[in-house]
C-alpha cells in the first residue's frame, strides 16, 4: 500500500466494533459459561487468546517472564471476569491486562538482562532473531504488539484485528509504519 | 516491501520470510491453561460482614464524638487557668509592711453568667496544660465543685454518647461471638441500617 494511503492517526482500541471488524465475535456465550463455573470453557479461552497475549506480554518484559505472566493474565481475568462489561470484547480486554501485567513487573523487579541470549550469540539464526526482537522492543507501544503478533506469533492481520478489538485498519498501518521503522532500525544497526 | 504478505502472507517477501523464520523461536509454545484458583467468598458471609464493618463505624463515629463533645466542654472547675480568672484583692509592696491581715482573696470568673463556649475553649485549652490539671479532684474541700447547668448538660451528653459506645460495641463482640441471646436485637439493628 503506498504511503499516501496510509493517512490518519495510530489507533489504539477504538472502544467500537468497525463494521469491517469480521466474523461475529463468539466471545460472549463462552465467557458466560466461564462465569457459571465451565472450566472447559476456560480452556477454550486460554487456548484462543494465549498467543495473542504472549506476543503483546513478549513485547514488552524479557522472554523468561513471558510464560508466568501469560499464566498470570489468564488467572487474573478469570478472577475478574465480573467486570468485563462488553462480553464481546474480551480479546481487548486481554490485552489491557497484558499490558497492566508488563507495567506492574516492571514496578516490582529490578529489569534484569537476558542472560540466555547472550550465551547463545554463537547460535546466528537466533542471535539474528535477538537483535530484530531488541529493535522491535525499541518501536512505539502500538507497532511494536502488532509487529510481535506479526512475525513472532505468524498471526495474520485480521487476525490480529479480530483478537486485539483494533480495527483492520489500524493494524494495517501499523503493519506498515512498524515495519518500516523497524528496516530503518534494523539497517542503522546494520551498518555500524 | 510486499504489502499482501505482511497482511494475510499471500504472495512472498523474502525478507519478511526471514524474519518471521528468526522470530519463530520466540513464538508461543502450546501449554496447559493454568489451575482456576477456588473462589473463595461466601455470599452468606456478605450480610454479617458488612454488619460488623456498619457497626465498628458507628462505634468509632460515637467515640469520636464524644471525645470531641469532651474537649468542648469548658471545664471551669477543672483547669484554672490564669487567662480565666483575675485576682482581686490589696497587691503586695515593696518595702512597706502592714500589720492588718491581708483581705482574702477571691477568684471571679470572667463571663461567669455567659459564658461563650469558643471563646473559653481558646483560652483554657485543657490538653495544654497537664493531665493533673484535668481531674475532677476539687482544690478545696471546703468549696466543693458544683456544675453550671451547661456542664451537667455537656456531662450528661457525655456519658449517653459512652452508653452508645459502649452498646454498639457489645453488639459487635456478641455479633463476632455468635451470641445466640443478641441475636434479635442485632436482626433489630439490622433492619435499622437496611431502612
Amino acid at each position: 500500500m503506498p504511503d499516501h494511503e496510509m493517512t490518519g492517526d495510530l489507533f489504539l482500541f477504538a472502544g467500537t466494533e468497525s463494521e469491517t471488524a469480521g466474523p461475529v465475535r463468539v466471545e460472549a456465550g463462552l465467557v458466560e459459561r466461564i462465569a457459571a463455573g465451565d472450566e472447559e470453557a476456560f480452556g477454550e479461552l486460554y487456548r484462543k487468546y494465549a498467543p495473542m497475549v504472549h506476543g503483546i506480554t513478549l513485547a514488552r518484559v524479557p522472554r523468561n517472564e513471558v510464560d508466568d505472566i501469560v499464566q498470570d493474565v489468564f488467572i487474573s481475568a478469570y478472577k475478574n471476569l465480573h467486570t468485563l462489561r462488553d462480553k464481546n470484547a474480551v480479546g481487548g480486554w486481554l490485552v489491557m491486562i497484558a499490558r497492566n501485567r508488563a507495567t506492574e513487573y516492571f514496578r516490582r523487579a529490578k529489569p534484569t538482562d537476558e542472560l540466555s541470549e547472550n550465551l547463545s550469540e554463537h547460535n546466528s539464526l537466533l542471535a539474528e532473531a535477538n537483535e530484530i526482537l531488541t529493535a522491535i522492543r525499541a518501536l512505539p507501544d502500538t507497532f511494536r504488539e502488532t509487529l510481535v503478533l506479526r512475525l513472532v506469533e505468524g498471526m495474520t492481520g485480521q487476525e490480529i484485528a479480530d483478537q486485539t478489538g483494533l480495527t483492520p485498519e489500524s493494524v494495517r498501518v501499523n503493519l506498515h509504519r512498524g515495519m518500516k521503522l523497524l528496516r530503518e532500525k534494523l539497517g542503522i544497526e546494520v551498518k555500524r | 516491501m510486499n504489502e499482501e504478505y505482511l497482511w494475510n502472507k499471500t504472495g512472498n517477501d523474502p525478507r519478511i520470510e526471514g524474519m518471521e523464520n528468526a522470530l519463530k523461536a520466540f513464538r508461543y509454545a502450546p501449554t496447559a491453561p493454568p489451575e482456576l484458583p477456588a473462589k473463595t467468598f461466601v455470599l452468606e458471609q456478605k450480610p454479617r460482614r458488612r454488619f460488623l464493618s456498619f457497626g465498628l463505624a458507628f462505634a468509632s463515629i460515637a467515640a469520636v464524638i464524644a471525645v470531641g463533645v469532651w474537649f468542648l466542654i469548658p471545664h471551669k472547675n477543672a483547669v484554672i487557668s490564669n487567662d480565666l480568672v483575675k485576682t482581686v484583692g490589696p497587691q503586695p509592696t515593696v518595702g512597706h509592711q502592714v500589720d492588718t491581715p491581708p483581705a482574702p482573696k477571691v477568684e471571679l470568673p470572667i463571663r461567669e453568667s455567659s459564658p461563650s463556649p469558643i471563646k473559653i475553649r481558646h483560652l483554657a485549652r485543657p490538653w495544654a496544660k497537664s493531665m493533673n490539671t484535668l481531674a475532677f479532684k476539687p482544690k478545696d474541700k471546703d468549696h466543693p465543685v458544683t456544675f453550671t447547668n451547661e456542664e451537667k448538660y455537656a456531662y450528661g451528653q457525655l456519658m449517653l454518647a459512652l452508653s452508645i459506645t459502649e452498646s454498639k460495641l457489645k453488639i459487635v463482640r456478641d455479633t463476632i461471638a455468635g451470641n445466640e441471646e443478641m441475636k434479635p436485637l442485632i436482626e433489630k439493628q439490622k433492619n435499622l441500617y437496611q431502612k
